[in-house]
């Protein structure tokens, strides 16, 4: 599921990485083009309050200029000298003439380089101004800090002046007029959160503060435009900060969608992951159900169908192969049944057809010589007809027993413990055969029918017995133990006896098969192990014991129902046959 | 003939309806009641205190002193039935009969005595009556320890005009026993109705509103359109206005000193001599000449007036003299470390300024050059005259723009005035005592102490409605309204 999320991944961030660099390229073209704006802007502002500042120095300093041209007038007439009524004349014109040309500094200096007025600083009236002269002999813009009177103190302003000299009937004033530099020149070039501008003096003290707060923590372009003094160096800095910071948070947002968009795609891949595997895995959990119940044969389960993917297919494909399975098996049944009851018949002819021969020639024999009359008629009825009861006693015991065989009842099961139970058995045996007992004394309890296991340990040791009945030091053991893997109980009967041999084994426990012929074996014994073995749950195997005899191992579970996935039945020893 | 004898008969009946109309028109009539202002806003109305123009004007027509000073400068007698007579070093001057205060209360020498008691008291006015050993009252007169013989010119002053039983009078009903009394006092105005009873007879108006403006063209902007029958700060307010009124000009001599006063809160700085020459070299006087609104501006650095004899301003002292200023800054600093190179931009000084005077404010702003010059900050503060008033009381001013206008014209009283305003009352009275003063050596050692700045003197220009006459200035520059009658109504 996690490399099905981590695939999710990859497209994302190669989105994310293509789509910053899409951005990046793209801010970058339209940042240069707002720098350049910016500066242009700047610049156009500057070039407006220059121009604005030369036509009013010109206007000004013109004997047409009704304030001016009468100072001038003034001076003409009183010979340079200024009466204390024109003075006053010139001081109450200045401040509304400042104010309606929206100047912030005008000064008009006259002989001496007195100033004559200056509202923006009347505390100056009467005191050189040596600067004067000196400005309108270059008249251009300069900036430089001056001093202006604010509402209650003295202010230190950066000022963009240029000065002129008016003259008439040769008497001159000069005149200078100039501007604040505040926020209102820079104010249009300000973008709220994109371009800020500040400016500072030469020597870095601050004129018009950055609107916004953090400028030098701000990362950006910074243009520079200088602002030339009266002596031709730098007065003051024009700076515009066109912020870049932009890009990285854009970029920081394509990242931050990116890395969200990656989240919820892991998350939303995790999530269908878990709902398609818990699919997935409910059908595979069924179809390992169904794989159980088929090993322990019930072939009529089917796995429920629940959906057309794969795991609907393979579970299709399981019912249909349960089907065929229990098809098989059936037929299977049917042919095995058909071949059982053919050599049912075959052996049931056969035990019949063996004892009905001497029958016949008992009877052949006694109608021959009660033709003959023979003289021994009497002796030979007697037996004929001893052959004849004998015989007919042997198709008795053969009917019965295959009876029995056939009327076995169903396992009444119950708690018990095995090494009991064949205890118990095996002390039918005490005083007659040497059997030696090897039983566990801590084996689980297991649910059995107990007259049913005591048949199968009596069955065992019967033939055990048979086995060794030619042979002096015959001896039969029995042992019960837990098996290795904790699920299962064992129980072992073997002896030295000549064996079984590896054709033989496969046969062994079939219906009426037998070697004891000679002895009224009826082949009946280990069919019937078999059978109660198998109702049990159980299996059983016939090998070879350690002294060469033969060894039947009996592999009980624990549980009920429980499939005895592996045999554990341990060899003896290697090598053995 | 008959037709010739009635033309005749009409003509000199014509003639004679003329000269009727021409005699009736030519008499002062009483009655009236007129809008006009001061020159500012008074702090109060304790003649002790009045320093201004305004206040000495207000108090001139609410109080009565023992004598006066007319239009001409003769003095004239007031509350004095006679002129001083002195006798065994003292003089003894009997009190006018039958003149009562605003309140019917009879003004008696013992009022007299208490009132000139007050003011020897006083620490503001007593250099007035510097010298003087007691006051006592003889029956119907005083009589005054001193035999100088400028007693009568010096009783003159508005500060020693008399109040009822020598008290300070109440700011809010002040009484006197003068032309006027108050009948109300508002923010902005005080009204005045004519006193019946004054011992000079009953002014020509019934009622008087005294106004005071915050904005320099407030008071011409009011007559410009009539709401006021004079102004002393032009006649128009707008650009080639006229005034309602057909108006007459009248000008009064430059006897009102506009100086710098300083106040304690920092005293450390601002009484040290040092610190004091050097604002006053570095202030640049040449440039007051033209403040105003037309009157007679005379710079100066003298307490005493041109007008009065004071000397013209040094043409050197038009301009700033700052490598003067700067040596003394550098004597304050040694004694002020606050005023050294390194630290003197730390410092900051507040000038007050009365509102209603707006051309403190420019003169302020002289000051405030000045200071930068000597590279101190300075900030400007208009308050009311009250309020300037009680923040000197209080200590609570480093600067301020104070006006005072001329008590007694001579020059020992005019340096001995400037040193009490200045606080320093020893070398007041010591000046004022009598005797012969070496003016320039008073006047050197003023320039050394400077307990005031003196930066200008002052007139009025009386901007004043044809038809309202007898307009007339002291040499005070007070103008005297109780004299003003209506023409023709």
């Amino acid at each position: 599921m996690l490399w099905f999320g981590l695939a999710a991944l990859v497209p994302i961030a190669v989105a994310a990485i293509v789509t910053r660099a899409v951005v990046a390229r793209s801010y970058r073209d339209e940042y240069q083009r707002t720098r350049g704006a910016a500066e242009r802007a700047a610049r156009a502002e500057l070039e407006r309050l220059e121009a604005q500042l030369t036509a009013t120095a010109t206007a000004l300093a013109s004997r047409d200029h009704p304030v001016i041209g009468n100072l001038l007038q003034e001076l003409v007439k009183d010979g340079g000298e200024l009466s204390t009524d024109a003075r006053r004349r010139l001081r109450e014109q200045a401040g509304p003439e400042m104010a309606g040309l929206g100047l912030d500094v005008l000064t008009v200096v006259g002989r001496g380089d007195l100033i004559l007025a200056a509202p923006h600083k009347r505390g100056t009236v009467g005191d050189p101004d040596p600067d004067a002269r000196r400005l309108a002999a270059a008249p251009r813009i300069v900036y430089r800090r001056d001093k202006i009177m604010g509402t209650r103190a003295m202010q230190s302003v950066l000022v963009a002046e240029t000065a002129r000299v008016a003259k008439d009937g040769g008497q001159s004033v000069v005149v200078v007029v100039g501007r604040a530099i505040d926020a209102r020149l820079v104010e249009s070039v300000r973008r709220t959160g994109q371009i800020d501008a500040r400016i500072v003096d030469g020597a870095g003290q601050s004129v018009v503060a950055p609107a916004e707060p953090g400028w030098d923590r701000r990362g950006g372009a910074l243009t520079r435009i200088a602002l030339a003094g009266d002596d031709g160096q730098v007065a003051a800095w024009v700076e515009v900060l066109v912020r870049d910071r932009d890009l990285a948070s854009l970029q920081r947002q394509v990242t931050v969608v990116a890395a969200v968009l990656a989240v919820l795609a892991l998350g939303l891949t995790m999530l269908l992951g878990a709902v398609v595997a818990r699919r997935i895995s409910a059908g595979l959990d069924r179809l390992v159900e169904g794989a159980h119940a088929a090993a322990q044969g019930d072939l009529a389960h089917r796995v429920p169908v629940t959906s057309k993917d794969e795991v609907g297919e393979v579970a299709g494909a399981f019912n249909l192969m349960m089907e065929d399975l229990r098809t098989a098996e059936e037929r299977l049944v049917i042919a095995e049944r058909i071949a059982a009851w053919q050599e049912i018949a075959r052996r049931l002819a056969h035990e019949i057809k063996n004892p009905l021969t001497p029958i016949q020639m008992a009877m052949d024999n006694l109608r021959k010589t009660w033709r003959k009359q023979h003289p021994s008629f009497g002796e030979i009825l007697e037996d004929s007809t001893a052959t004849v009861l004998e015989e007919s006693d042997r198709l008795r015991r053969i009917v019965t027993e295959f009876s029995d065989f056939a009327r076995m009842p169903k396992a009444d099961r119950h708690p018990l413990d095995l090494s009991e139970a064949v205890a118990a058995a095996l002390a039918l045996y005490q005083g007659e055969t040497p059997v030696a007992r090897q039983l566990a004394a801590d084996l689980p309890p297991m649910s059995a029918d107990r007259g049913q296991l005591t048949q199968v340990v009596l069955n065992l040791v019967e033939n055990a017995r048979d086995a060794i009945a030619d042979k002096p030091d015959g001896a039969i053991t029995v042992t019960t133990r837990r098996g290795d893997a904790g699920d299962r109980i064992e129980l072992v009967v073997e002896d030295n006896g000549p064996g079984v041999s590896t054709e033989l084994r496969d046969k062994v426990f079939a219906p009426y098969f037998t070697t004891k012929h000679s002895r009224g074996g009826t082949g009946l014994g280990l069919a019937i192990v078999h059978r109660i073995v198998s109702d049990h749950g159980g299996r059983i195997v016939v090998g070879a014991a350690a002294g060469g005899g033969a060894r039947f191992a009996i592999e009980f579970p624990l549980e009920v129902g429980q499939p005895l996935l592996a045999s554990l039945v341990k060899r003896p020893s290697p090598g053995s046959p | 003939m008959a037709a010739r004898l009635i033309d005749r008969a009409l003509a000199v009946a014509a003639v004679l309806a003329l000269a009727s109309l021409a005699g009736a028109e030519s008499r002062p009539r009483y009655g009236g009641s007129v809008t006009g202002t001061v020159g500012g806003e008074p702090s109060g109305f304790d003649p002790v205190a009045a320093r201004s123009s305004a206040e000495v004007t207000l108090v001139g027509l609410v109080f009565d002193t023992l004598y006066r000073t007319g239009p001409d400068g003769r003095l004239a007698t007031g509350l004095a039935a006679g002129w001083p007579e002195v006798s065994g070093g003292k003089s003894r001057i009997a009190i006018r009969p039958g003149v009562h205060f605003h309140n019917g209360a009879a003004v008696t020498p013992a009022d007299v005595a208490a009132s000139l008691a007050r003011v020897k008291a006083s620490a503001t006015a007593s250099w007035l009556l510097a010298g003087v050993d007691d006051i006592a009252v003889d029956g119907d007169a005083i009589v005054i320890g001193t035999a100088r013989k400028d007693l009568a010119q010096i009783l003159a002053a508005p500060a020693t005009a008399i109040t009822l039983r020598g008290a300070a009078p109440k700011a809010s009903a002040p009484i006197g026993s003068g032309p006027f009394r108050v009948s109300a006092i508002k923010r902005d105005r005080i009204e005045l109705d004519a006193y019946a009873e004054h011992f000079a007879g009953r002014s020509y108006l019934d009622h008087v509103t005294l106004r005071w403006f915050a904005t320099g063209d407030g008071e011409a902007r009011l007559y410009e359109t009539g709401g006021a029958d004079w102004s002393m700060r032009g006649a128009t307010a707008f650009a080639s206005g006229a005034p309602k009124h057909p108006t007459v000009q009248l000008d009064a001599p430059a006897t009102v000193t506009v100086y710098l006063g300083f106040g304690t809160r920092l005293r450390a700085v601002t009484d040290n001599r040092d610190f004091r020459i050097a604002l006053d070299a570095a202030i640049a006087r040449g440039g007051l000449a033209a403040i105003g609104a037309g009157e007679r501006v005379v710079p100066t650095r003298d307490p005493v007036p041109v007008d009065v004899g004071g000397p013209e301003l040094a043409e050197l002292d038009r301009t700033a003299r700052m490598p003067e200023a700067q040596a003394a800054l550098a004597a304050a600093a040694a004694a002020v470390p606050a005023l050294g190179p390194a630290v003197i931009g730390k410092l900051s000084l507040e000038i007050l300024v009365d509102s209603s005077r707006p051309d403190d404010r420019e003169v302020a702003e002289r000051v405030v050059v000045a200071l930068d010059k000597l590279g101190l900050a300075s900030t400007i503060t208009a308050v009311t005259a009250p309020e300037l008033a009680r923040r000197l009381a209080a200590g609570t001013c480093d600067l301020y723009i104070g006006q005072v206008a001329l008590a007694v014209a001579s020059p020992g009283h005019l340096f001995a005035a400037a040193y009490a305003i200045g606080g320093e009352r020893e070398i007041a009275d010591k000046l004022a005592a009598g005797g012969t003063v070496d003016l320039p050596r008073v006047r050197a050692a003023f320039a050394k102490r400077l307990p005031i700045v003196p930066l200008l003197d002052r007139g009025i220009r009386l901007h004043i409605r044809r038809d309202l006459r007898g307009a007339a200035f002291d040499p005070g520059a007070r103008l005297g309204i109780a004299d003003l009658f209506l023409w023709g109504h």
